[in-house]
Parts: C-alpha cells; structure tokens; sequence
C-alpha cells in the first residue's frame, strides 16, 4: 500500500520533473566517478544544454522556428567578452563578472525584443518565412562578427576571464573544474526550472494555444505578437546568458559563436532529445555533444554525416525525439504501475 | 441606439464585390441568421467585423463604438466573440484546458459569465471527457467545444459561421436546441451564417438574406422564403 501511494506520488510528479530530477541527481553526482578534465567538458556541455533549453522554448513550446538562435548565445558571448575585458568605451573600469551576465542576457533580450517585435508584426512574416529571415540575420551577425575589428575579426576575442566572485572583477576566480561544473549544472537546474514554471503558468498556456491555432487564439482577444515577442525575447535573454557563461568557461569569442553552423547544431540538438520537452531537449545536447566528443575521435569527418543521419531519422521516426519517447515511455509505463496498485488497494 | 450598426460596408478582392455597400442592424439581444447562396460574402462579413480584412469603406459600431480600424485581437475584446467555419479548438490540450484558456481571454467587459461546469452540461461533457485531448473528439462535438468556449470567453455578441456544417441530422438538431436554448437563457446578441434551411427555420428567428454583398430582404422566415428573388436566388426550384 506504500509503495502504491509513493508510485502515485510519482505519477502525480509526472514523467518530466520525475525524468528532471533523475537527471540532476546523476550529474550531482557524477564528479566522483569521472575524470577531472572531463568535468569541465561537461560543464561546457551544461551550457550548451541552457542553451538548448532556450532553442527548445520558442520552438518547441512556441512553434516559432528560429534558424538563428546562434545569434542570441553569440551577442551573449561577445557582450560578456567585452565587458569583463573592459573593452566598453566609458566603461573601461567595469569588469563585474555579475555585471557582465546581466549585460550579456539583457543584450541579447533586447535584441531579441526589437527583431521580434518587427519580424512577428509583418503578416506575412509566418512559419518557414520567418525561420529564413533568421537564417539571414544569423549570417548577418557572423560577417558583422569577422569584419568588425573592435570584436577582434575572424581570431575574435581572447583571454576572456573565468567567473570572478569579486564585485567588480576583483575577487576569487573560478577556474577549476569541480567548481566550474557545478556551476554551470547549477545554473542550468535553476534556469531550467524557471522556464518550467513559464511553460506551466497560464502564459504558457497561450504560448501553446499560439502555436495550435494562432488565429482562434486572437479571435479569443489574445494579442498574440504581444506573446509572442515576450516569448521570443525570453529566449534570447537565455541563449544570451549561456554564451556569457560559454565565455567564462572557454576563454574566447569567436565568429563561430554567432553564426549559421550553431544555430542549426543547437536545433539538431533539441530535435534529437526532443523539442516538446524541456528535460529531453536539453538532455539532447548533452547527449550529442558528449557522443560527438566520444566518438569523432574515431569517425572523423564521418561524425557530421552520422549526426545528419541521426537527425533525420529521428525527425521522421521519432518526432518526441530520442530521449522525449524514453520520457514518455516512462511517464506511461509509471502511470499503468500505479493505477494497478491504486485497485489493488 | 443599435446594437450592432454596419453601414455602407464594401470589400472588393480584385473584380470580385464581396461585400458590396452592405448595411445591417442588430438590436441588444437579437439572433439573426444570415443565408445566401455559395460566394454572396457571407464569410467576408465575419472576416471584416472581426477586423481579419479591412474594409474599403463603410463602418462597423458595436453600441456606438467605431470598430472598423480596430485590430482583431482589439475587437475580441470589445466582446465581439467568432466560431470558424471550421471546427477551431486546441486538439492537443484537454477540453477542460481549452475552456479554461477560452475563459480566460481578457475581454474588457464580460457579457455573460459561466462556470466551467455549467460549460460543460451545456456542451455535454462528462468529467472523464472533460480531462481528455479536444484532438479525440468527433467532429460534432469538436463544433459544441467550440461554441462553449465562444461563451466561455463572456462575450455581448456571438458570431457563429456555419455551426452545423458537417454534422448529421440528429447533431443539427441538438445544435438547434444548444442555440435556441444559449440565445433563451443567456439573451446574447448572436449573428450565424447558415446554409442548411431546415436549421434556419427551427430556429424561429430572424433571417437575413445576402445576395451579391447585400442584404436584399430580412424578415421572419415564412416572410423571407415568400420573396421572389430569394426563391429564384437561393431556394431554388424545389421551394
């Protein structure tokens, strides 16, 4: 009879937070069976899944399709770049590592809200169209990136500095693995549960009815270009404060960062994991990247024609994605068991 | 004062009149119904009160105030509350999420307010169905789902564009009863577009014929059938 009530429990948790904290608890602990330069690969992959976790919001949970949502975490990573390296003309002084986060998500929000507000006002500017126009931006803001001199051209920006405690960049500096991993898992596991609680609220709510009938949803009297501009600068502001912290971490900014080859990774990512949910399509870019650093030793070039033919498959086969179905597999099989117990009581 | 007020309406697309100088009044609390044979602009008018197509010329007033340059999602929440042609609701949420988002819409002032339980007995939910995706049901009851959540959006003048379009006879029927029995209990002002003559005439109301982006005669339904012009235009040879 417990274990029934502790089932229902978990029923009632629901396969997503259940698959959430399952998650969380294996990397919480997973610093005391790996190798320590393996943990700040992780820690990298940690922010590669923020990121994911933003691309997964305004195209899983929104249905708008960014094809340059690169465009965002690279605003993020020369924003941040810039600032701690007190490059910002009159504010030379400043190099907050705080102070750069903020600037960084804030940047690529503001970004985002103009580019929204534009683009999701033109009628026409709907579906495919709008994921092209983006394209075009993402390819924009990398040539923008190499020929701009003040952001360092094609070699970018270098010796970007780690995470500092200091208030303005004077304080300890967070450099070795242990603590940077938990960092960055930490962030994630807060930002992530943010963006689960936005997708809940009744916000949320009309994003979906947004992206299942738009036009029902404004006939309701929802301003929908109003939602989804929130929306769309929600997710910069997270894409934003992943290439910050990618910075902290990797030391440099570059082209790459800002441009087209990202943006299409970080949609390969979620697809694979899965785009209708936040867990899967974050676990998705853990997953391929650490898969990627596994085997592309081994395969070579032959790993982006093998990630191509993963892509598609799983588009056509799996549309919850790779680890989605697991989660929903889970999530049903965990309903049959308890309901089972429920009548045996 | 009327109501609803339109006056001198016109939409063109290319040589095509649509609506063509059109003018037609409704008093608080009235249901009209408006026929007229395949392509007279009957979809044109909804599409223009609910302001998804500008009009040329001509105005639209909902008690006196102008909604003709209004945005769509702004004249919604004037309480001007459509039911698509087609059936229009969120297949991948529950009913239940799909009325509670429906109540939820942010309409300046309520014109009528029900709770969700009332919601469902009306469109006939059980509790079961109530927690089931809206994506499951039959194409009938997709059309009750949504007209529930029409009112469930507390609106003060109802469009309804065809709701019995694919339905059998006996959900027509109901249909007729879920109206008759909305528009008896609730008294909201309600404009539908029909094309099936049988539920034009058991539902007792006024009826507005269109013809060429016109109304060329309104008046009860023994009235309207009587005109000549309706007869040749519309009812054909078999009325």
């Amino acid at each position: 009879m417990r274990a029934g009530a502790f089932l229902a429990g978990l029923r009632r948790l629901g396969g997503e937070d259940l698959s959430a904290l399952l998650a969380l608890a294996v990397f919480a602990v997973l610093p005391a069976f790996v190798e320590e330069w393996r943990l700040a690969e992780f820690a990298i992959f940690f922010i590669y899944g923020l990121f994911a976790a933003s691309q997964m919001f305004i195209w899983g949970h929104c249905g708008v399709l960014s094809l340059g949502q690169a465009v965002f975490f690279g605003v993020g990573a020369y924003g941040m770049s810039t600032l701690t390296l007190g490059m910002i003309p009159g504010l030379e002084g400043v190099t907050s590592t705080w102070l750069g986060l903020l600037f960084a998500a804030a940047l690529s929000a503001g970004l985002a809200f103009l580019l929204g507000w534009f683009l999701f006002s033109a009628p026409r500017l709907q579906g495919a169209f709008f994921g092209i126009v983006m394209l075009a931006v993402a390819f924009i803001a990398e040539r923008l990136a190499i020929n701009w001199d003040f952001l360092g051209g094609l070699n970018g920006l270098m010796n970007v500095p780690p995470i500092n405690l200091g208030l303005n960049g004077d304080g300890a500096e967070i450099w070795e693995s242990l603590p940077v991993y938990y960092i960055a898992l930490g962030v994630l596991a807060v930002v992530a549960a943010l963006l689960r609680r936005v997708i809940a609220s009744s916000f949320g709510t009309v994003l979906l009815a947004i992206r299942e009938r738009d036009y029902r949803t404004r006939a309701l009297g929802y301003d929908i270009i109003r939602y989804r501009v929130l929306a769309f600068t929600l997710a910069g502001g997270v894409a934003g404060l992943a290439g910050a912290l990618f910075v902290t971490q990797f030391g440099f900014a570059s082209p790459a960062l800002i441009g087209f080859a990202l943006s299409a990774e970080v949609l390969i990512w979620v697809a694979v994991g899965g785009r209708q949910s936040l867990v899967a399509a974050i676990l998705g870019a853990v997953l391929v990247r650490a898969l990627e650093s596994g085997l592309s030793a081994q395969l070579g070039d032959y790993w982006l024609l093998f990630l191509g033919a993963v892509f598609v498959a799983v588009v056509l086969l799996l549309p919850r994605g790779v680890i989605g179905e697991a989660i929903h597999l889970a999530g049903r099989g965990l309903g049959r068991l308890s309901s089972g117990h429920d009548t045996d009581q | 004062m009327d109501f609803l007020k339109i006056e001198g309406l016109v939409r063109h697309f290319g040589g095509t009149r649509a609506v063509d100088g059109m003018d037609l009044s409704l008093t608080e609390g009235e249901l009209l119904c408006i026929i007229g044979p395949n392509g007279c602009g009957k979809t044109t008018l909804f599409n223009l009160i609910c302001g998804e197509l500008r009009p040329q010329a001509g105005t639209i007033r909902l008690q006196g105030r102008d909604l003709t340059r209004l945005k769509p999602h702004d004249i919604a929440r004037c309480g001007v509350i459509r039911k698509f042609q087609v059936p229009s609701v969120y297949d991948g949420l529950s009913v239940e999420r799909n009325l509670r988002l429906a109540s939820g819409a942010p309409l300046l002032r309520r014109g009528v307010r029900l709770d969700m339980d009332e919601l469902a007995a009306m469109a006939g939910f059980t509790r079961v169905e109530m927690a089931r995706p809206a994506g499951e049901l039959a194409h009938g009851r997709k059309q009750w789902l949504e007209i529930a959540m029409v009112l469930a959006a507390g609106p003060s003048l109802v469009l309804l564009d065809e709701p019995t379009a694919g339905m059998t006879r006996e959900e027509t029927a109901r249909t007729v009863r879920l109206i008759r029995d909305i528009h008896a209990r609730y008294g909201i002002s309600m404009i539908m577009i029909e094309h099936d003559m049988g539920f034009v005439e058991r539902l007792e109301c006024d009826v507005a014929v269109m013809m060429r982006g016109r109304v060329i005669t309104r008046g009860s339904f023994a009235d309207v059938r009587g005109v000549d012009a309706v007869r040749e235009a519309y009812l054909g040879a078999s009325a």
